[in-house]
């Protein structure tokens, strides 16, 4: 099997009842039309071109919006999973009639505004939370990955009782109906606490919240006395700017000794809308930049190579951030300031990830046995420490 | 985007297509993107589709490849009806687009190849002298799009001005074609003389190539015996210049220029040259270098199953000596330095290796002698053929002695990749063959001498030592049933 790519996909922008309960107001690109920019370094928030600022209740409407992303090589999307204070909500029901065998939904839990989970409970309570976040995974047609349901969990720090809350999940999800839960720990730099806690697999964390490398603006105090004088932009104080290729290219170095870390792809990012109080994270490319498309590629490209090699076979995702994520920069749907290119580069990409791994599609030689490998780690330690 | 128009008597309207470049997924509106191949070999490419698609056309409307056009665009300017061949160009005399008679795409295909695309004036007399008739020059109402910038919407390079290459070859074409009653007998030479690697791509591509426009192939007196060593299709004719060199200071145009200065006047009377350097950025594509080679040789690719990474190119080869000791050839000098593997790692790779019995031996690296490798010379293909026939397994970077090895030998293979792409020079995976990188997001940079993300002056992408050595044991076991 061929790498999946799964992309993130806000499901607020639809006029349910249901999705309303979260917040998203009764227009949800309200929020999009308002951000305005506080800065000049704030790159201005694109604006949906061919498909629109659409509904996801309107069928033909949603009918465009996947068959865009199946057309662009896109697997799968990963909608959020929020609690709404009587029972989950995904908003994931308008996607279900456009799944299929080829093209399913993930789960990313947002558990972090969850309190619930962050205390011990009774464990009568834990089950019926967990057997109505269980309930709201069983819509449209889920991606399998090893056979089961894909959720990512977005805060495994946040959980009281990871070990057990994952158990409690898995046995609900089999008295559910499901074949099981696939549960990925969104942060890769904690691999050996929650890959030992139950977790089948672990998450690049977003931009956001990882700085895979030094800012290109490491602020002083003369910096600070100079924003406070109000000689200099108070942008360049709080938020933060990071060069996109070595930002990109930092998570994918040594990667093999993270653990099971499925990679995280992003064409561009910056956050500042989230952030009015500053503290945003900004991805800048060489000429002020928000996207450079060949950089992006490349990222996409290598990301599916590399989770080609290292992953078994029915487990071999990468994660595209994102789909609609207008908010923060990082949207694949075609814009008004970037016209089809972000989408036509996506598309490119995966088609070149695809291409390279069916030449590498050799059947497997059965690899050396672990007693050699282990001699060939010390003699080539040893052949270190010589030279 | 490429473009095309079928104009049929039994169709109301022009019939539109457009294209694209592939990148891999080879639907059906879209065309091999290959780096060595002229405008002229796209005409082709769309006339071939659109007469398949309308085998009754008459008339074929193509656009000009270097352009990004679209057919609704081509058809709105088209206006009324078109009775025969055409050039419509700019206000500047730029061809935008071509009206072929389908006559010319079924019996005189190759000869598109020749075409300027730049140049209306000679583009129209150059198919009036391929059909014997007068071909109408339209001007279209569009400003002039000047001379194609350093990279064109439609990812052509013209950089260095190599495009006006193109120019070069159509003005010898015409020369033939008005001078020479015999012209459609005279033969094509691929213009592809530098460097070895790309020379050797060539031979194989001519091997694979099912059809071909060409039977001679312009080589470097110092590539001369590469053609023969990789059982190459096409007569070499030698070009008495040394290879062009990398910095830059000679341009392509300046280059192939001075080529047809040396190959002389007879040379130039008695062949039609199309310049085959790099005119895209092959590495842009997943495509090897050899698909490449072939489309540009008039070879049509529309499938994964027709590249070398499905079909193998030669038979698989083994070595002859006793298996005790494991017997290792290393070339590790690309032709730039982030190309080259690094050399405090490439120590601690002959150390593991000898400490697991092996025999190391390295092309042309005294320095790592001292690490426990011998050092050898290999100046020509002959000599680097005896070389690798001693050893069980070959591992090189991306040159010439690691594509010689496998494309040509079929010997076992471990290719070392840095800053280079694999797909676009590796070989087909299997037994005898695999790579090692680390597929960092930053492949392919287009670097030469420093990483331009971390500042270094060798390349991170390449595999670590243990990597290396695994590979190539698991190799050996897998090949030979080597046991360390």
């Amino acid at each position: 099997m061929s790498v999946r790519v799964l992309a993130f996909f806000d499901t607020r922008y639809q006029s349910s009842p249901d999705i309303q309960r979260l917040g998203g107001g009764t227009d949800p690109w309200r929020p999009l039309l308002d951000a305005r920019p506080v800065s000049r370094q704030h790159f201005a928030l694109n604006m949906p071109s061919t498909l629109g600022r659409y509904d996801l209740t309107d069928q033909a409407a949603l009918a465009r919006v996947v068959g865009m992303a199946i057309q662009a090589g896109i697997d799968g999307f990963v909608v959020d999973l929020r609690w709404a204070g009587d029972g989950y909500v995904t908003g994931s029901q308008v996607l279900a009639p456009a799944c299929s065998d080829t093209f399913g939904l993930a789960f990313r839990w947002r558990n972090g505004d969850e309190p619930f989970w962050k205390a011990p409970a009774a464990p009568e309570q834990r089950l019926e939370r967990a057997r109505n976040l269980v309930a709201a995974l069983k819509v449209g047609t889920a991606t399998a990955a090893d056979g089961r349901t894909l959720l990512i969990v977005d805060s495994p720090k946040d959980l009281a009782l990871p070990a057990d809350t994952i158990a409690l999940l898995q046995r609900e999800a089999r008295r559910g109906g499901l074949a099981g839960l696939y549960v990925v720990a969104h942060r890769a730099e904690d691999k050996g606490r929650f890959l030992s806690n139950g977790f089948d697999a672990l998450i690049d964390p977003g931009p956001a919240d990882w700085h895979s490398c030094p800012p290109n603006n490491r602020t002083s105090g003369l910096d600070f006395l100079e924003v406070m004088a109000g000689l200099k932009d108070s942008v360049e104080y709080l938020d933060k700017f990071f060069p996109y290729l070595l930002f990109a290219v930092s998570r994918m170095i040594n990667r093999e000794q993270r653990g099971k870390a499925f990679p995280r792809v992003f064409p561009s990012f910056y956050n500042w809308a989230q952030y009015p109080d500053g503290g945003a994270t900004h991805l800048v490319n060489q000429g002020n930049r928000a996207i450079e498309t060949y950089w992006y590629g490349l990222f996409m490209e290598n990301a599916m190579l590399f989770a080609h090699q290292a992953f078994p076979a029915n487990e071999r995702f990468v994660f595209l951030e994102s789909w609609n994520g207008w908010l923060d920069g990082s949207q694949v749907e075609p814009s008004l300031l970037d016209g089809d290119l972000v989408y036509n580069a996506t598309r490119d990409a995966i088609d070149r990830g695809r291409y390279v791994i069916r030449t590498r599609e050799i059947a497997p030689t059965g690899g050396l046995d672990e007693q050699l490998k282990a001699r060939i780690a010390l003699l080539v330690e040893a052949a270190q420490n010589l030279s | 985007m490429l473009a095309g128009l079928a104009i049929s008597p039994s169709l109301s309207r022009p019939q539109r297509f457009d294209f694209r470049f592939s990148q891999g997924a080879f639907r059906d509106d879209e065309i091999f993107d290959s780096a060595l191949s002229v405008p002229g070999r796209f005409i082709a490419e769309i006339g071939r589709r659109l007469a398949k698609a309308v085998p009754r056309a008459e008339l074929f409307v193509i656009g000009n490849p270097l352009l990004p056009l679209r057919a609704e665009q081509i058809e709105a300017w088209l206006g009324g009806a078109v009775v025969g061949p055409m050039v419509a160009t700019d206000q500047a005399g730029f061809p935008i687009f071509y009206v072929l008679p389908h006559r010319l795409l079924a019996e005189l295909e190759r000869f598109l190849l020749l075409l300027s695309t730049q140049d209306g004036k000679a583009d129209a007399r150059l198919l009036a002298g391929l059909l014997g008739r007068p071909v109408e020059q339209r001007v279209l109402h569009l400003a002039a799009v000047g001379e194609p910038p350093g990279r064109g919407p439609n990812g052509w390079l013209n950089g260095d001005h190599r495009l006006g290459a193109l120019k070069l070859q159509c003005a010898n074409a015409i020369k033939i074609v008005e001078g020479n009653p015999g012209w459609q007998q005279v033969p094509f030479a691929n213009y592809y003389p530098m460097h070895a690697g790309d020379v050797l791509f060539m031979g194989v591509a001519s091997r694979l190539a099912s059809t071909s426009f060409f039977s001679k192939q312009v080589v470097c007196s110092a590539y001369m015996d590469i053609p023969t060593a990789c059982g190459s299709r096409l007569e070499s004719m030698r070009l008495r210049l040394p290879w062009i060199a990398r910095d830059g200071s000679v341009s392509e145009l300046t280059y192939f220029a001075n080529a047809l200065d040396k190959l002389g006047d007879e040379a130039k009377a008695a062949n039609y040259f199309v310049f085959s350097r790099i005119l895209r950025l092959y590495y842009r594509t997943p495509f090897h270098l050899v698909d490449h080679a072939r489309f540009a040789l008039g070879d049509r690719i529309d499938g994964f199953e027709q590249t070398v990474h499905a079909v193998p190119t030669v038979a698989e080869a083994r070595c002859r000596q006793p298996l005790q000791p494991l017997r290792v050839l290393f070339h590790l000098n690309g032709g730039w330095g982030l190309k080259t593997y690094p050399a405090d790692n490439m120590r601690i790779v002959i150390g593991a290796l000898r400490g697991l019995g092996a025999e190391v031996t390295v092309i042309d690296r005294p320095d790592l002698q001292e690490a426990g490798a011998q050092s050898v010379s290999s100046d020509d293909s002959a000599t680097l053929r005896g070389l690798v026939e001693r050893h069980h397994v070959f591992v090189g970077v991306d040159s010439f002695p690691h594509h010689f090895a496998r494309l040509v030998m079929g010997w076992p293979t471990v290719g070392l990749f840095g800053n280079t792409k694999p797909c676009n020079s590796d070989a087909r995976y299997g037994d005898g063959y695999r790579s090692s990188d680390l597929n960092l997001s930053c492949n392919r940079c287009s670097a030469y001498d420093v990483c331009p993300v971390l500042r270094r002056k060798d390349c991170v992408n390449y595999a670590p030592p243990a990597r290396v050595v695994t590979d190539i044991l698991d190799l050996a076991r897998g090949v030979y049933g080597y046991s360390a």
